[in-house]
């Protein structure tokens, strides 16, 4: 096989933009501890690359994220997704929408 | 061992069966190997790339299986040179090696869900492939389920269940291992190409399968409540930090102090055995000398590793890198790079070394060449001789004396020096390739000794088989500066120190200190300075006993009272001190910023599987400490109106 194995998802299937409709849509840099959130999408000037490894780490459009704690510092967000904790800084968080559950 | 060097891995490729281990980080792929492999394994890198590969062989049913234990991946899409390796490999694209074999790909199964769009990007490429599922203890313990025969069925491959560090399920390995050839290739293949089919097609098979994921682990989130504590977490951590450093100085440090003295008397004790003065002296100084300057890392080596595995392996390690994250985040570099910069203030071998746990290659390298910048103990007997000749040690100000101050300032300039290049090196020539960050969690875990004495005696033996031959050569070939010509009519008659400064004036490093004499002259070192410098490339605290031989102090080791004496031989400030404020400053930040240290250089080279970074690092390192001393010069000399 002289090709990558599957073809790049495009903005469409990302499900980009499809919190923008939302009036409670916001990023997940936002979360604050203790809050849970659904992941709506990703915002349209976020990095390809970055979406697609972000999905790969379970951060798909309709999985349920969780905030534990934040670091001493302010940063990074360590959170709970597809049953694993994970932290991610809150640059890369901010390409993440999400509609807030409960918090 | 020996059979399975680098060069024997063409031999391993061809065996009929070739199994490459798959799986997100993490997930338990190095354990397995390590059952599978015994001792046969041997770790290197790819050609070419700073990318870590270990291969061993694993004899099943009187034949050998060969097992690749690849580089962690959470997808196929190459984001990073390491990525890029994986599937490079899986597609038998590397230079130089065979066709690829058989995909064994190991899956977490507390994280299943993740790990299945790996499988289902693994199993497309058509290559034969079998799954094993680890952790399926943790699984079951905190009260979620599977049913393997069910999920081999849903995905068409064959499942074999393991607790990888315990040993547990490995005969069943081994016995798929036996027939890796004829393992299932994808017929209709997952979907890949659209998000939300893979997710429905996971969704489905997981169901099909009966998979019950498990509760948070409640023990690691009590720990974590602790360990991360905005207050008490970061109180831990330093404690941590200090501890380690107090093993490191409290139990490695004396125990290099009999590895010296022994080499020592042991180069005495031969050096008075044989008649002949030169070969007496190359037994003694390059032989013995060299060797024991090797063997001198291994408590540390050692010692760092057994801290820094039980680290990891416990777990304390990511939870470290989200305290210092956000200070590490100043140098572009994430806070997995915290604890080798933190080793190299012990020495930058061990702390090199140290940056294979580290995720990203680019990463890596940026460490592995800021590193040699912190302080390291090799250091400081420089700075403490200097240090005296610069202010008596009563000058104070406030509570504080002036020595220590300096010294102190000393550690921050290198600590700001090693993080400022490692945030150059990432906004320049490593900028492209990084993953963007993000830190898994693991639960706390309580490591095998096995698996300890494993991460231990890896390194310990690569250092001294590899590294240690080169620290070796550079050795005598610096003594052979110093010692040649031998001079041996021109000293007849004079007493020792007179005679080796003699023969070190007018041996080949004595001629080099003459002729490099203009480059330094800014700085206000003078011939001698230079040779010293020589000198100080075989290990930086030489710098001390060179200076003494070339001024024929009675005792080369404590040369501070005729150094202070020395003056200008020539040029237009013969006759005053050498050793003036403005040199010896300049001479500190010289030694600060110097890549002075052919073990270091050894071990990067090693390290990177390339002599272009020892050469960058070198490079870069000399204008850092060329302009850095010059500088100090300038200012000292404003400061005292000389
Ligand atoms: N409970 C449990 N722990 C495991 C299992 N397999 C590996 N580990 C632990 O998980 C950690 C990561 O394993 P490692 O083999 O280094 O993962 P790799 O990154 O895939 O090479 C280590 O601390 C192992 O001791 C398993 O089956 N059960
Ligand atoms: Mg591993």
């Amino acid at each position: 096989m002289d090709v990558l194995p599957f073809s790049t998802a495009t903005g469409r299937t990302l499900g980009r933009s499809t919190a923008s409709s939302k009036d409670r849509a916001t990023c997940l840099d936002s979360i604050r501890p203790g809050g849970t959130a659904r992941i709506a999408g990703f915002s349209a000037d976020a990095d390809p690359v970055l979406c697609q490894r972000l999905q790969d780490l379970g951060f798909h459009p309709g999985a349920e994220v969780s905030c534990l704690r934040v670091a001493p510092l302010g940063c990074p967000l360590m959170l709970r997704v597809g049953n694993a904790d994970l932290c991610l800084r809150k640059q890369q968080a901010r390409s993440i929408q999400i509609d807030l559950v409960a918090s | 061992m020996s059979c399975h060097a680098e060069n024997g891995d063409r031999d391993l490729l061809t065996g009929t069966r070739d199994v490459a281990l798959i799986g997100c980080p993490n997930a338990g792929k190095s354990s397995l190997f390590n059952r599978l492999t015994g001792l046969s394994a041997t770790t290197g890198n790819y050609p070419g790339v700073t990318v870590t590969r270990s291969r061993g062989k694993a004899r099943i049913d009187g034949a050998d299986v060969t097992i690749t234990d690849l580089p962690g991946t959470y997808s196929l899409s190459a984001a990073s040179p390491d990525e890029q390796v994986v599937l490079d490999h899986i597609q038998g694209r590397l230079p130089g090696e065979g066709e690829f074999g058989s995909s064994l790909v190991v899956m977490d199964a507390t994280t299943l869900e993740r790990s299945m769009i790996l499988f289902a990007h693994v199993f497309e490429l058509g290559r034969p492939t079998a799954v094993v599922l680890t952790m399926v203890d943790e699984l079951r313990a905190g009260g979620g389920d599977i049913d393997s025969a069910r999920l081999s069925q849903a995905l068409g491959v064959p499942v074999a269940e393991v607790v990888a560090h315990k040993g547990r399920g490995v005969d069943e390995v081994r016995e798929l291992l036996g027939r890796a050839g004829d393992w299932p290739t994808a017929v209709v293949p997952p979907p890949t190409a659209d998000r939300g089919e893979t997710r429905e097609w996971i969704d489905s098979v997981l169901a099909t399968s009966g998979y019950r994921a498990n509760r948070p682990n409640a023990t690691t989130r009590g720990i974590d409540r602790i360990l991360l504590h905005p207050v008490w977490g970061v109180a831990v951590f330093f404690l941590v930090m200090f501890l380690f450093f107090q093993t490191i100085f409290t139990v490695a440090a004396p125990a290099q102090g009999w590895i010296e003295t022994l080499f020592a008397a042991l180069g005495e004790w031969a050096g008075e055995r044989i008649e002949q003065p030169l070969v007496a002296d190359f037994v003694s100084t390059a032989l013995i000398g060299g060797v024991g300057g090797v063997l001198v890392f291994l408590p540390q080596i050692a010692l760092l590793y057994v801290l820094i595995s039980i680290l990891e392996s416990v777990g304390y390690m990511s939870r470290a890198a989200f305290l210092m994250d956000r200070v590490m985040a100043h140098s572009g570099l994430d806070g997995r790079a915290f604890v080798a910069m933190l080793s190299s203030m012990a020495c930058a071998v061990p702390g090199i070394m140290a940056t294979r746990t580290m995720a990203s290659s680019r990463d890596r390298i940026a460490t592995i060449l800021s590193a040699p910048l912190m302080t390291c103990s090799a250091r400081l007997p420089v700075y403490v001789l200097l240090i005296a000749m610069l202010v008596p040690d009563d000058a104070r100000f406030g509570p504080f004396g002036w020595q220590g101050t300096i010294l102190f300032l000393m550690y921050v300039l290198g600590g700001l020096a090693a993080l400022t290049v490692a945030r150059v090196l990432k906004a320049t020539i490593l900028r492209r390739g990084s993953l963007p960050f993000y830190l898994e969690m693991p639960p706390y875990r309580i490591p095998t000794p096995r698996q300890i004495a494993r991460a231990v005696w890896a390194p310990v033996w690569m250092f001294t088989r590899k590294v240690g031959t080169i620290i070796l050569a550079a050795t005598i070939a610096l003594w052979a500066l110093m010692s040649f010509p031998a001079n041996t009519a021109a000293t007849e008659g004079m007493d020792e120190p007179e005679a080796s400064a003699y023969v070190l004036e007018h041996s080949i490093a004595g001629q080099i200190g003459h002729v490099i004499e203009p480059v330094f002259a800014p700085q206000g070192f003078d011939w001698r300075i230079d040779v010293g410098l020589l000198g100080s490339f075989a290990a930086r605290e030489v710098f001390v006993s060179t200076m003494g031989q070339v001024v024929a102090a009675d005792n080369a080791d404590e040369p501070a009272d005729a150094l202070s004496a020395m003056t200008y031989t020539h040029g237009p400030n013969e006759g005053e001190k050498v050793f003036s404020a403005p040199t010896i400053a300049a001479l500190l930040v010289f030694f600060a910023f110097a890549m002075q240290c052919v073990s270091t250089l050894a071990t990067m080279r090693r390290e990177t599987n390339s002599w272009k970074w020892p050469a960058v690092a070198t490079a870069d390192m000399f204008v850092l400490a060329w302009v850095g001393s010059w500088l100090a010069a300038v200012i000292v000399r404003l400061v005292t109106g000389g």
